[in-house]
């Protein structure tokens, strides 16, 4: 199994067996984006995304996980005290800024409109470490996993269904 | 004459407009300053508004304008870049900010609303380099800004904006953050 994996490398083994392969040029049977797409301009997530499908094995899976935003924009609206982590999970930090923020919605609208099939989505409280400066610091925050697969249209099924229709 | 500096002044200022809204005795006597790291726009003063302020500038003005420039400095830096922007103030005079709504995106968010103008008030425009947000500021935010610099606020208001991307017009919300510098004859006997 050939496997690009970009982004939070402790994910890595979260997602896929020991024995998978981890390559840089395609074609992959399994993508993970751990942390990633909101790195890059908003302008540029549909292209990436574009990319990747067309360099994944037909039946092939991308997993993506990124920062909840919505779960970020509950905090900033709240009365209460808003935590670093809210505030990271829109903005990032210097030294790894997000340019764009994704609400699960709007992740599985990317996908799909790629041509992905989402077969999970679920959002998930995990510890978000990340260093301002010298000091290293740990906050709960929330971030959303889909898993896309990419399926071919069949064109035997599409003959079939213009049968079906056709009587 | 009373002197106003446009910190980050871009190519298309409305600070006539705000002085008029705010400040209408002031109407036909501002002389404006104009400060931009750009130099494509032509700026009085060529600054990179991440280092400190040229000294000689320091408490010349009776008014500084940051209009939609503090959410692309880096986040960490922004309570720094606000400090200097307000030491170029003289004892007495003004400063205003605007920045976008955070809280109106964020609410626009949990409806349901992913729209260009949601997305770019927090992430800004992205056409070009200097068009991307760093950081956003609630209502709140800005509270602590005008104190960690040393202002009084005299108003702080939500108000529509509309902004131009690639000769599309949108509609958003902004903050406009307005203070007064008080020098130490100001405040006693407070």
């Amino acid at each position: 199994m050939r496997v690009l994996a970009l982004g939070d490398e402790s994910q890595k083994s979260r997602y896929f067996p020991d024995d998978v392969e981890f390559v840089d040029e395609g074609p992959f049977d399994a993508v993970l984006l751990a942390s990633t797409l909101q790195t890059i301009g908003r302008n540029q997530v549909q292209i990436a995304l574009k990319k990747l499908y067309e360099d994944l094995v037909d039946g092939g899976r991308i997993v993506v996980t990124v920062p909840a935003l919505e779960w970020a924009c509950r905090q900033i609206v709240s009365e209460e005290e808003i935590g670093l982590g809210a505030y990271i999970s829109i903005y990032g930090t210097e030294d790894q800024p997000f340019l764009a923020g994704f609400t699960m919605l709007w992740l599985r609208r990317c996908l799909e409109e790629v041509g992905f099939i989402v077969v999970e989505a679920r959002t998930e409280t995990f510890k978000m470490l990340f260093a301002i400066g010298e000091l290293k610091k740990e906050e709960h925050a929330k971030q959303h996993i889909a898993i896309g697969v990419k399926r071919e249209p069949d064109p035997k099924l599409a003959l079939e269904w213009l049968d079906d229709k056709s009587h | 004459m009373i002197k106003a500096i446009d910190v980050g002044c871009g190519g298309n200022s409305f600070i006539l407009d705000w002085v008029h809204d705010y400040l209408p005795e002031w109407d036909g006597q501002v002389e404006i300053t104009n400060m931009d790291g750009n130099e494509e726009v032509h700026p009085d003063i060529l600054h990179n508004i991440l280092t400190p302020m040229p000294k000689e500038l320091k408490g010349q003005f009776d008014f500084a304008y940051m209009s939609h420039v503090l959410e692309h400095v880096p986040w960490r830096d922004s309570v720094s870049v606000a400090m200097e922007v307000a030491s170029l103030v003289k004892d007495g005079g003004y400063m205003m900010v605007n920045v976008p709504s955070m809280e109106w995106a964020c609410k626009e968010i949990l409806r349901g609303n992913y729209d260009m103008s949601v997305m770019m008030t927090i992430y800004g425009g992205q056409d070009d380099e200097w068009l991307f947000h760093k950081c956003g500021f609630t209502k709140p935010a800005l509270e602590v800004l005008a104190k960690r610099i040393g202002m009084k606020i005299y108003s702080l208001k939500e108000s529509q904006v509309l902004i131009q991307i690639n000769e599309k017009i949108y509609n958003a919300m902004q903050h406009t953050l307005f203070m007064r510098k008080e020098g130490n004859d100001l405040t006693l006997g407070d």
